[in-house]
């Protein structure tokens, strides 16, 4: 029997419907809980604009994920595609 | 008589005080002329670019400080100089490894212990920045601006959403990121 898992601020999420801009199966981390009830997700996957990517999304739509996908391999790839110069 | 405002030449006229709606009005009062001078100062401190004191005869009784809204992109992001952070958003999300930590290490040199120095940057580049992005919903309006931020000797260009709850509420940060 699955096991629900409750979702704190800064827990990685999975969205299991779409939300605004986000579709189903996005990633990303919760915010905040807002008055309204529902939860400020930052979608990190797929890449979204900077304003699209902060949804606010029931928390019947959120499953909990490891982290671990998140801060491996798609961080560090997106550290590296900052446009860095030495000042 | 002749009222005094701050106009946006990249934003809509001056308007009488009838025709806004009071969210848009900083204040409004039959002061004299000091109290314009005092508008300009603010403006100026807000480093409004584009805006000049007006006065004419066409204009009412009232001075009025216009605040774009809702805001568009293009705009200056509204109440700049009142930019907020909960600590906690730097601590446990953007300067942290789960969050957006690992960029701000890797591009700037910085961890969470380095919060004042990341948030003085932001706010000072802020305030130059124009939104590239706005969505709205029932919890409020959120904003996408793009920032250059230079700290530790490097520069790049960071990529920030601010979170308005209303008309009246000051811009807080939601999250900030190296853009890619």
């Amino acid at each position: 029997m699955a096991v629900k898992h409750p979702i704190k601020a800064f827990d990685h999420v999975q969205l299991t419907e779409p939300v605004d801009d986000a579709p189903t199966g996005a990633r990303g981390g919760v915010l905040e809980f807002m008055p309204s009830g529902r939860a400020m997700v930052e979608i990190l996957d797929p890449p979204l604009g900077p304003a699209a990517r902060i949804v606010f999304a029931p928390v019947e739509v959120l499953r909990w994920i490891d982290p671990s996908w998140w801060t491996s391999d798609a961080q560090k790839h997106m550290a590296d595609g900052g446009h860095v110069r030495v000042a | 008589m002749m009222a005094w405002g701050v106009h946006n030449l990249q934003q809509q006229p001056l308007f009488g005080i009838n025709d806004l709606p009071v969210s848009h009005l900083l204040f409004s009062s039959r002061s004299s002329r000091p109290r314009a001078s005092k508008l300009l100062a603010s403006a100026r401190e807000q480093r409004l670019s584009n805006s000049l004191l007006v006065a004419g005869p066409s204009a009412q009784k009232v001075r009025v400080l216009q605040v774009p809204w809702p805001p568009r992109v293009g705009d200056p992001l509204p109440r700049a100089a009142d930019v907020w952070y909960q600590p906690a958003k730097f601590d446990d999300w953007v300067l942290a490894p789960r969050g957006h930590g690992l960029e701000w290490q890797r591009v700037f040199h910085v961890t969470r212990k380095d919060v004042d120095e990341v948030w003085g940057a932001i706010e000072i580049a802020i305030r130059r920045a124009r939104i590239i992005e706005v969505r709205s919903n029932p919890d409020g309006i959120t904003c996408g601006v793009d920032v250059l931020v230079t700290l530790n000797g490097r520069a790049a260009m960071v990529r920030a959403s601010w979170h308005y709850a209303d008309a009246d509420a000051k811009p807080r940060l939601v999250s900030a990121y190296i853009r890619s």
